[in-house]
This record gives structure tokens, C-alpha cells and sequence, in this order.
């Protein structure tokens, strides 16, 4: 008897077997690009000084920005640091006849979310020389300014302000003045608020005030006659009233890179920027400023 | 000065015919004093270089043809804020007039140190001028009619009456009054005569000078001259003489010390001495 060489089935040769199943790989946590698309990048915060204006506020142009207006020119040299000039003392000095000079250095950096400080500090040269005047000197406003700006439509800014006046002739009331304005040190508090009521405008309140202001001496020395001199010491106030202040209501329009501010006050004249207050005026004032910002 | 300016506004001494020889006396022995060495000139020259100060105004013209008694009411004397020198002052100044004496020749020239100085010192405030103002006379040489005369001592000038404050523009308008406290030595040739003590003497817009004679019995009266006439060469006065309760008209003769006063105020006085 002859044994079978067939192979039992089960002996047969089978194919092989499958290899396992491999253990999936444990999903990372970013699922893959090609599967999930990614979520659009947020949009940057707009500045908060965006819309605003940098004067006695706690604001500063953004990195690389620039500003060109009436008075103010300045470039933002990094987001804390604001370099530029005021334009309107070299226009006017020369037309008044004499000559001036200014530098505007503002740093400031924001505390928190909704809080911005800055320290401003604008010295300026001066010397007028005319028949009847010769008034020249170094006047440093000095600012100190913090805005808030609790909900995006709102910003409030409060500035103290002190004026350094070095090198002043102090003889006589009219070699201290320049078209009416005394150079004499003086303190200034200025506030203000401004709502957004749109996206290219908003409304503004201010108010400046000046408690307190260095007296002018007054010495001088008068031939009357061959036999006969005079000597005056004295003292006398930098302004007819005894705390300058005004208050102002307004608009700011803000299209794309441009900016204008209107709007009427009452009060003293405070010069833009330099905060002296001019002797001669009390009344109705104009609040104006333009400057495009890009 | 204001006792002072009281007694010039309302003399109480009397002049009748029990007393008239001694007041007589007193009006003449005064009068002589005060023409010899009542540096009136000077003190005008001083009060119109404090007006000079005031280069903005010029200085009303003063009312010289009112009466003496308008000068008595504390009249607007332009107080408020003043401006010295082109300068508005409204808080407060001190002024120095610093002025040197002319000396005794017509020609002299100016030199402090031989002819001597006159020196006034006023305050101000932003409401005008104090009234009182101080000053000091150092040997200051000057000639009256003929007289050298040489003045050292302390002045005072009130201006006006009872204001409390004065304005520049106005010290021509409300006359002053001058009181002068030292020495005074008066050089005719070779006659020199002094005079130590205190003169006093007012000056009004209508160029009249009071002088105020005190009585023995401590009351005063107010001769009244007009101020050409004060003067150290004048012999012969005629004017004013003002009492408690009556204004005369007297003529003194100061050589033959005699004259006579005649009652203007209607009780037809007539007094000689």
C-alpha cells in the first residue's frame, strides 16, 4: 500500500499570512495640513494712538510711522520712541525777525492694555532782535502725559506740563515777550476726553489750566535827566489774569492717513505745543490742527 | 504825616484882635523860615521826575485855576495798576530816584560829591502808589534868589490827603505836602545864617504853597503864598491866611514887621499890627 503524498488540505502550502495590522501610530496634536485648514491669522490690533492726536496725550507714533502737520513733524523711531520737530516756531521767528530752533524727543510706553505714558520734551531757541525788542532764550516744555482708553471708543489723557525758560533777558517786561507772550516759567495741567461716534470721527472736550507761573522781575535803570536816574525793582505777572485757562469742544476727523481737528473755545491763548500763554487775549479761540499720519 | 495833613486841611488856631500881634509873630517868624530854606523847587523837580515814570501818559494839566479848599476832599487821584518805565506792574515795585543837586554856579557842573544828592524811595503795589513816600537830602547845593543854600536831612512828600493809593499820572493833580527834617545852612555873601528843625510846607496844583505856622497855645493856622513869592529875597507877603472859622487875606511885612489881615468871610475884620 502506497501512502498518499497528497498533503492533508491543512498541510498544504498556505500563503502567508498576513502580517498584522500595523498598531496605528498615535495622531499628533496638529492634524495635518492637509486635512484641516489652519485658522485665518488674527488681525493686529489697531494702535491705540490711532485716530488720537500725540500733543498732551501719552501717545506716540508706531514704529517707522510719520507725521507731518501744522505743529507737529515727527518719525516714529521705534514704538516707544517719537523723534520730530515743531514746524510753526520756524516759520514765525523769522517773519517776527529773528531766528528759532526746536527738537521734539517723546518716549513712552504702554502700561497694561489700556493705559499709555509718555515723557515729551520740546526745547526750543529763540532770539528776536528788532528796533524795539531783543528778547532770546531756551524754552523746554516738559510733558507728562498719561492716556486711558477703557473701551474703543473712549480715551481720556491728562498732561502736566512745566515750561523751563533759561537764558531770558529780565530787565524789562518787552525784552521777556514775543508778540505778546511772556517767556517765564510756568506749570500747566491740560485734560482731555474723546469719544469716537464713528470710525472717521469723534468728539473732543479740553481744558487747560495754568496754577501757577513765575513772577517776572523787573529791574531797570532810567536816565530821566543830566541829574537824574531812576531805578526800578519789581515784580509783575506773566499774564493779565491771574490763572490762564481755557476750554475747548470739538471734532476730530480721522480719513485714512488723515487727520483735522476743529473746534471752538474760550479762555487764554495757550501756544500749540509750547503752552505759554499770551498776555494780551481772554476771549472766543479758535481750536485747529491738521496732519497727515502714515 | 497824616496828623500832619489834618492839621494843613483844618487848622483849629484863631485869629482875633486879643491874639493878633502874637500870631503875627508866629506867621512871620515861619513865613521867614520857610522862604529861606523850603526847598520847594526841588521837591517840584523831584515829583514831576516820578511822573516822567509813566512814559505811556502825559500828565493832565494841573487845575490852577481851582480854589485851595477843592484840594481838602480826597478827589480821584488815578490810582490802580501803574506802568513804570513801559513795564505794567501788577504786583509790586520799589523805585529809586536818585537825583544830584544843581549846585550854586549857573554853570556848575554835575558833581555829586560837591553839590550833594536828593534821594526818594517809592512802593508800589497793584493798586497804586503808597502815598507817603521817603527820601533823604545829602548836602544838596542849591541857589534860591540869590541864596546858597545847603540841604541835609530826611524828606517826606505825602500826595493828596487821605488816599491810600495814588496813580503817576495824577501827582500833579492832588498837590502834596513836604516835610523836611534837618539842617539848612543859607549863604547871602558873607552873611550865613542856619536853620535846624523841621519845615513843612504843601504844595497845590494851582501854584500855591501852605505853610503851617504853630500858635504857643498848640493850635495852628495855614498861610497861604502864592510860590513865586516864597522865596529868601521876599520881604513883603501877601496872601492867604486860613483860621478855624475864617479866611483872611493878610499882608505881612517881614522888614518893618508890621501888617494887616482882613476877614474875606463876611464878619468885616480888619486886624493890624
Amino acid at each position: 500500500m502506497a501512502a498518499s503524498l497528497a498533503w492533508p488540505r491543512a498541510l498544504q502550502a498556505q500563503p502567508p499570512a498576513p502580517p498584522p495590522p500595523e498598531e496605528p501610530v498615535v495622531a499628533s496634536v496638529v492634524s495635518s495640513p492637509a486635512q484641516v485648514p489652519p485658522p485665518a491669522p488674527e488681525p493686529a490690533e489697531p494702535s491705540p494712538s490711532e485716530g488720537q492726536p500725540l500733543a498732551a496725550t501719552g501717545y506716540l507714533l508706531p514704529q517707522h510711522d510719520v507725521e507731518l502737520g501744522i505743529f507737529f513733524m515727527g518719525y516714529g523711531v521705534t514704538d516707544w520712541l517719537t523723534v520730530g520737530l515743531m514746524p510753526a516756531p520756524w516759520v514765525i521767528a523769522p517773519i517776527l525777525g529773528g531766528v528759532s530752533m526746536n527738537l521734539s524727543v517723546k518716549g513712552g510706553l504702554p502700561i497694561g492694555r489700556f493705559v499709555n505714558v509718555a515723557l515729551e520734551v520740546n526745547p526750543l531757541w529763540v532770539n528776536i532782535q528788532t528796533s524795539d525788542t531783543d528778547t532770546h532764550g531756551v524754552i523746554v516744555p516738559i510733558n507728562l502725559s498719561a492716556s486711558v482708553h477703557p473701551a474703543p471708543r473712549q480715551n481720556y489723557s491728562l498732561n502736566l506740563r512745566y515750561v523751563a525758560v533759561e537764558g531770558a533777558n529780565n530787565s524789562n517786561i518787552d525784552d521777556q515777550e514775543i508778540a505778546g507772550t511772556v517767556l517765564t516759567r510756568v506749570f500747566q495741567v491740560i485734560a482731555q476726553a474723546q469719544y469716537q461716534v464713528a470710525d472717521w470721527a469723534a468728539i473732543y472736550v479740553q481744558g487747560s489750566l495754568q496754577p501757577w507761573e513765575q513772577e517776572i522781575q523787573v529791574e531797570g535803570e532810567n536816565q530821566l535827566d543830566d541829574q537824574t536816574t531812576v531805578s526800578v525793582e519789581g515784580e509783575a505777572s506773566a499774564s493779565d489774569n491771574s490763572l490762564p485757562w481755557n476750554a475747548a469742544l470739538g471734532a476730530h476727523f480721522h480719513w485714512s492717513s488723515v487727520n483735522l481737528r476743529l473746534g471752538v473755545g474760550y479762555g487764554n491763548f495757550f501756544v500749540p505745543r509750547i503752552g505759554l500763554t499770551a498776555r494780551v487775549y481772554q476771549g472766543v479761540l479758535p481750536d485747529f490742527d491738521f496732519y497727515v499720519r502714515f | 504825616m497824616s496828623r500832619l495833613v489834618r492839621e494843613y486841611q483844618k487848622p483849629d488856631g484863631d485869629l482875633d484882635s486879643e491874639n493878633v500881634e502874637q500870631v503875627a509873630t508866629e506867621i512871620a517868624s515861619t513865613v521867614e523860615r520857610a522862604s529861606t530854606g523850603a526847598p520847594v523847587e526841588l521837591t517840584d523837580s523831584l515829583v514831576g521826575n516820578l511822573q516822567e515814570l509813566d512814559e505811556g501818559q502825559k500828565p493832565k494839566e494841573p487845575p490852577e485855576d481851582a480854589e485851595d479848599a477843592e484840594f481838602n476832599q480826597p478827589t480821584n487821584a488815578a490810582a490802580g495798576q501803574q506802568t513804570i518805565l513801559g513795564n505794567k506792574i501788577n504786583i509790586g515795585a520799589r523805585i529809586r530816584v536818585h537825583h544830584i543837586c544843581r549846585g550854586w554856579a549857573d554853570d556848575a557842573p554835575i558833581d555829586e560829591k560837591e553839590n550833594g544828592s536828593a534821594e526818594l524811595q517809592v512802593a508800589l503795589d497793584q493798586r497804586g502808589l503808597l502815598p507817603t513816600v521817603w527820601g533823604h537830602v545829602d548836602g544838596c547845593r542849591l541857589k534860591r534868589s540869590g541864596v546858597n543854600l545847603e540841604l541835609t536831612g530826611d524828606l517826606s512828600i505825602r500826595f493828596g490827603t487821605t488816599q491810600d493809593r495814588v496813580g503817576l499820572r495824577a501827582l500833579n493833580q492832588v498837590g502834596y505836602l513836604v516835610q523836611f527834617k534837618g539842617r539848612v545852612r543859607a549863604m547871602r555873601g558873607d552873611e550865613e545864617r542856619e536853620i535846624d528843625g523841621t519845615l513843612s510846607f504843601r504844595v497845590l496844583p494851582n501854584r500855591h504853597v501852605q505853610v503851617k505856622v504853630d500858635l504857643p497855645d498848640g493850635t495852628n493856622v495855614v498861610f497861604v503864598v502864592d510860590s513865586a513869592e516864597l522865596q529868601p529875597d521876599t520881604l513883603t507877603f501877601e496872601g492867604g491866611l486860613l483860621t478855624r472859622d475864617a479866611d483872611w487875606t493878610c499882608k505881612i511885612n517881614l522888614a518893618s514887621a508890621d501888617g494887616s489881615c482882613v476877614d474875606e468871610t463876611g464878619a468885616d475884620l480888619d486886624l493890624k499890627w
